[in-house]
C-alpha cells in the first residue's frame, strides 16, 4: 500500500468512525436505535447523499476497487466477526427451561411461524419478494425465512432496560425467548451459507455435504469439549497473564482462529467467532469487567464502522423499493408479532400482556443488518432487498418500544415524591450523625402515626440490620413497614457538606425514611425503586442535594418525570 | 426439615419425632459422615437410620458395625442393605424421612455435569432435603455461617422457615439470606446507546428490589432471634452462591434442590443454579426441598 493510499485508508476510517459514532449518539439521545444513527453516517458519506452531489469526494475517500477498498472491507470483515462474538457471549441457552413452558412456546412459535410465512411467500410470489433470477427459489426462500425470523437481542435488552421490564417475568420471558430464536437463527444463517453453490466452487473448497457435516461437527464439538477447554484456557492465561490483556488476546485471537477455521470448512467466519462467543460466555472464569471491556471495545469502534459500511456500498435512493419495502416489512411484523403473541395466548399469557410480547420480539435491529449485508455480499440478495432489510430492521427496531408501552397500559408505578412530607423534611448541620439524622426524620413523619417514635426507630434498625442502608452515593436509605399505616410516609433530611461520620467511608448527605404500609409490597417496591433510580442519577442527585425545603424538593422531581433520565 | 425435641413424647406433640436417612458407602470418608450426621440429628432432635445400598456380605456387615462403633457417641446404630440403582432405593427408603445425608465430592470432573455422580443423582430424586457432606469433620461442630440461597423468580416462604428453624438449632453466627440476580443480555444493550451508567443503575435496582422482597419475606417469618444479613448477588446463578459462600467462608450452603425429573441435555450442557452448585461444593450443601405431604 502506498503513502497515499495508507493515507486515504486512515482518513475514510477515522471519517466513518467519528461521523457513525456521533450520529448513534444523536440517535440515541433522540431515544431512537443507535444504528440508525450509525447507518446514516454511510448513507451521508456514501453514493447516496455525497456521492450524489459530489461524486470526486466519495471515489476519492471511499474507492471501490484497489487497496483501499480492500482494507476497508477486511476491516468490516473483522468488525462483524467481533460482533458476533460479543452476541455469543450473552447466550445462554438452558434459561429457556427455567423460564418455563411460557418462554418454550413462545420462542417455538416466535420463530415456526415467521419463518413458515417467509419460506411460503417466496414461493407463492419469488418476483414481490425480490428473488434475483440467478438465486435459487429454496435457498432464497431459505434466507428470508431465516431473516425473518431472528430477534434483536440488543434491541430487546435496551427496550427492556428503558421500560423497566427488566426483571418482570414478562422480560424474562421476551430474553430467554430471544435468545433462543438468536442462536438457532445464526445457526440457520449459518447454513444457509454453506449451501450457497458458489461457495463451493472455488479450488480446495469442500463440497456442499463436507461443509454441512462439518458446520454441525464444528458446533457439536465446541458447545462440548471446546468448551470445557476454553473455561480452563480462561483461567491459565487470567492466572499467568496481565489483566484483561491476556483474556482479551485470548477471546479476540480464538474468535478469529474459529472464524478462519468456519470459513475454511465453507461457512461464514461469523459462525465460528458466534460459537466462541457462546463457549466463552459460558466460562466461569471469565470475569464481566471482561465481557463490559470486549463490549465496550465492539460498541465503540467496529459497531459503527461496519454499519456505516453499509451506506457506503448500497445506494439506498436508487436501490429504495417501496412496494418490497412494506411487503418485507408487513410479513415480518405479521409473522413475529402473530407468532409470537398468540404462542403466548395459547400458552395461558394474558392478551395484552401477550401482544406486548409479540411487539417486545418484532424487533429485528443490527442482527438484521448483518445478516442482509452478508447475503448481498455472498450474492443471495440484491441492493432493493438489502435496503428493504435495512427499513425493516430499522422501523420494527424503533416501534416496538412504544408500541410495547402502549399495549401494557401500565398503572404509573408508585413515586417516592407522592408521600414526601414537608414535616418530614430537615436540613442538618454537619454536627449531626446519620443516625441522629434519622431521629430527626422519624421524629417528624411519627406524629401521623400511633407508634412510639422509639418502636418506629426499632423497626428501622431491625431493617437495616437485615439489608444495609445504602441507596447510591451519599445517600442512606432508613425504611420500616408499619402496621398501622394506610400509605406510605417519606421524609429526607439534608446535610450538604456530609453528616459527621466516624470513619473513612464516603459522607452521607442526604438520609431518606421510608415507612410503607405492612401489607403493599408492591407499593413499597415501586417507592424503594423509584428512590434508588432517583437518586442514582448523578445530576439529578446534585440537584436534589441542594434543595432547601420539600416543596422546592418536589417541584424538582415533578418536572424531571417529563424528562427522559438519561 | 423439622428440629423436634427427641424427649418430647410423639403422642402428644402430634407428631412423631422425624428421621434421617444416612447413606454410607464403601469409603474411607463415610465414618466422618456418620459422624456428622450423628451430631446434626441429635441437633435437630431427628431419628438416625444408616442405609448402604449394595450386596449385604459377612464382611461388608462387620466393617459397618465397627464403622458405627468408632463414629457414633451412642450405641444402636445398624445399617440396613438395599440393592439396586442407588437413587431409586433412596427415593423409596427416605419417603417417610425428613433428611438425606450422604458424603460427596467437593468437585466434579469436566464432564461431571452431562454425567452425573452419585451425589447429584440423590439431590435431583430424593423425596426430601439432602444434605451432601464434601468434607466430613472429624470433630463435628454445629454449622456457625448459613448460607441460604432463595429462588431467583419465587422465594419459598416454607424454605426460608425451614432454614431458620435449622439456624436456630445450631445457634448460627451469622445466616446469610441470598438470591442471585441474573440479568441476561443486559451488556447487549451497550451496542443499543445505552451507557454504563444506565447498566449499573439497572443492576443496583433489581438488587435493592430483590433484597427488600427477601427482608419482607423474613420479617413475615418472625427472623427476630436469627442473626441475619440479606443480599442479593449480582451474577449468573449457582456461581456466584459458590463465590459468596467461600467469601464468607460458609460451612453450610442451603440451595432449593434441583428440579425431580430429568434434567435435558441443555441443561447438563449449559449448568445453572444448583446444577452449577453441585460441580463445584464450596462446603456442605444442603439441597432443600418441601417435604411430600403423606
Amino acid at each position: 500500500m502506498s503513502h497515499a493510499e495508507l493515507v486515504s485508508l486512515f482518513l475514510a476510517l477515522g471519517l466513518l468512525v467519528g461521523v457513525a459514532r456521533a450520529l448513534g449518539e444523536v440517535a440515541s439521545a433522540l431515544r431512537q436505535p443507535a444504528v440508525l444513527g450509525e447507518i446514516l453516517a454511510g448513507v451521508l458519506l456514501g453514493p447516496t447523499i455525497l456521492g450524489t452531489f459530489w461524486p470526486q469526494a466519495t471515489a476519492r475517500l471511499f474507492p471501490e476497487t484497489g487497496p483501499v477498498a480492500f482494507g476497508l472491507q477486511a476491516m468490516t470483515q473483522v468488525a462483524v466477526v467481533l460482533f458476533l462474538l460479543v452476541a455469543g457471549l450473552e447466550v445462554d441457552l438452558s434459561r429457556i427451561k427455567r423460564q418455563g413452558r411460557m418462554a418454550t412456546v413462545v420462542s417455538v412459535t416466535g420463530m415456526l411461524f415467521p419463518f413458515a410465512l417467509g419460506f411460503a411467500f417466496v414461493y407463492a410470489a419469488p418476483g414481490l419478494l425480490g428473488k434475483p433470477p440467478e438465486t435459487a427459489t429454496f435457498l432464497y426462500a431459505l434466507f428470508l425465512a431465516t431473516a425473518l425470523s431472528i430477534s434483536a437481542l440488543p434491541v430487546i435488552a435496551k427496550i427492556l432496560m428503558d421500560l423497566h421490564l427488566f426483571r418482570t417475568d414478562l422480560g424474562m420471558i421476551i430474553l430467554a425467548a430471544a435468545i433462543v430464536n438468536d442462536f438457532i437463527g445464526w445457526l440457520l444463517f449459518a447454513l444457509v451459507l454453506g449451501l450457497i453453490p458458489g461457495r463451493h466452487v472455488e479450488e480446495g473448497s469442500f463440497d456442499i455435504w463436507t461443509t454441512v457435516t462439518a458446520t454441525l461437527a464444528f458446533a457439536a464439538g465446541m458447545l462440548t469439549v471446546g468448551r470445557v477447554a476454553l473455561n480452563q484456557m480462561v483461567v491459565r492465561v487470567q492466572a499467568h497473564s496481565a489483566w484483561p490483556a491476556g483474556v482479551l488476546a485470548l477471546c479476540l485471537s480464538l474468535a478469529l482462529l474459529c472464524g478462519a477455521f468456519a470459513e475454511w470448512i465453507g461457512v461464514h467466519a461469523i459462525f465460528g467467532a458466534f460459537l466462541v462467543g457462546v463457549a466463552l460466555g459460558d466460562s466461569s472464569h471469565l470475569r464481566e469487567r471482561t465481557r463490559l471491556i470486549l463490549h465496550h471495545f465492539v460498541a465503540a469502534l467496529f459497531a459503527p464502522l461496519f454499519f456505516a459500511s453499509i451506506g457506503l456500498r448500497v445506494n439506498f435512493v436508487e436501490s429504495f423499493d417501496p412496494l418490497l419495502c412494506l411487503v418485507v416489512l408487513a410479513i415480518a411484523c405479521v409473522g413475529k408479532i402473530l407468532g409470537c403473541g398468540g404462542g403466548a395466548i395459547l400458552a395461558g399469557m394474558p392478551s395484552r400482556e401477550a401482544w406486548a410480547l409479540g411487539f417486545g420480539m418484532n424487533a429485528r435491529g443490527a442482527m438484521e443488518i448483518i445478516l442482509g449485508l452478508l447475503a448481498r455480499e455472498a450474492g443471495l440478495i440484491d441492493d432493493r432487498m438489502l435496503v428493504a432489510l435495512v427499513v425493516m430492521a430499522l422501523v420494527t427496531s424503533m416501534l416496538s418500544g412504544p408500541l410495547m408501552e402502549r399495549m401494557l397500559a401500565r398503572r404509573k408505578p408508585a413515586r417516592f415524591v407522592r408521600y414526601l412530607r414537608d414535616r418530614g423534611f430537615f436540613i442538618l448541620g454537619s454536627d449531626k450523625d446519620p443516625f441522629q439524622a434519622i431521629e430527626a426524620v422519624a421524629g417528624g413523619l411519627s406524629t401521623a402515626l400511633d407508634s412510639s417514635l422509639e418502636t418506629l426507630l426499632e423497626a428501622i434498625r431491625r431493617r437495616d440490620r437485615l439489608t444495609g442502608n445504602g441507596l447510591a452515593p451519599g445517600v442512606r436509605l432508613a425504611h420500616a413497614r408499619l402496621s398501622g399505616i394506610s400509605a406510605p410516609l417519606v421524609g429526607v433530611a439534608l446535610c450538604p457538606e456530609g453528616f459527621r461520620s466516624g470513619g473513612d467511608a464516603e459522607k452521607v448527605r442526604a438520609v431518606v425514611v421510608v415507612l410503607t404500609p405492612q401489607d403493599k409490597e408492591a407499593q413499597q417496591i415501586e417507592i424503594l425503586t423509584d428512590l434508588a433510580r432517583t437518586f442514582l442519577d448523578a445530576r439529578l442527585r446534585r440537584l436534589l442535594l441542594a434543595c432547601s425545603s420539600a416543596l422546592e424538593m418536589r417541584a424538582l422531581l415533578r418536572s424531571s418525570q417529563s424528562e427522559p433520565q438519561h | 426439615m423439622p428440629v423436634s425435641n427427641p424427649q418430647d413424647d410423639p403422642g402428644v406433640v402430634g407428631r412423631p419425632p422425624g428421621e434421617m436417612l444416612v447413606l454410607l458407602a464403601l469409603s474411607p470418608t463415610s465414618g466422618l459422615v456418620a459422624r456428622e450426621a450423628s451430631r446434626l440429628s441429635r441437633s435437630l432432635g431427628l431419628r438416625i437410620r444408616f442405609l448402604h445400598v449394595g450386596a449385604r456380605t459377612p464382611a461388608i456387615h462387620r466393617r459397618f458395625q465397627t464403622l458405627l462403633e468408632h463414629s457414633l457417641t451412642e450405641p444402636g446404630g445398624d445399617v440396613t442393605f438395599r440393592t439396586g440403582r442407588i437413587e431409586d432405593v433412596v427415593a423409596e427408603e427416605a419417603q417417610a424421612s425428613d433428611l438425606v445425608v450422604l458424603g460427596a465430592l467437593e468437585q466434579e470432573g469436566p464432564l461431571g455435569a452431562f454425567f452425573s455422580s452419585v451425589a447429584r443423582r440423590v439431590a435431583r430424586t430424593a423425596p426430601c432435603p439432602t444434605l451432601l457432606l464434601p468434607s466430613p469433620n472429624p470433630n463435628p461442630e454445629p454449622f456457625r455461617r448459613l448460607v441460604a440461597v432463595m429462588d431467583p423468580s419465587t422465594p419459598s416462604p416454607e424454605m426460608l422457615r425451614d432454614v431458620l428453624e435449622l439456624a436456630r438449632a445450631e445457634q448460627v453466627e451469622m445466616l446469610h439470606v441470598v438470591q442471585e440476580l441474573e440479568l441476561p443480555a443486559l451488556n447487549l444493550a451497550l451496542e443499543e446507546g445505552a451507557d454504563l451508567d444506565q447498566t449499573e443503575e439497572e443492576r443496583r435496582v433489581n438488587a435493592l428490589a430483590a433484597r427488600h422482597r427477601l427482608a419482607n419475606l423474613l420479617e413475615d417469618c418472625q427472623a427476630d432471634q436469627v442473626p441475619i444479613r440479606v443480599e442479593s448477588l449480582a451474577g449468573r446463578e449457582g456461581l456466584e452462591a459458590i463465590r459468596y459462600s467461600q467469601e464468607n467462608s460458609a460451612d453450610l450452603l442451603i440451595v432449593p434442590a434441583p428440579e425431580r425429573d430429568q434434567s435435558t441435555v441443555l441443561e447438563r450442557l449449559f449448568p445453572r443454579g444448583t446444577d452449577l452448585t453441585l460441580l463445584n461444593l464450596p462446603c456442605a450443601l444442603l439441597a432443600w426441598r418441601p417435604r411430600r405431604t403423606p
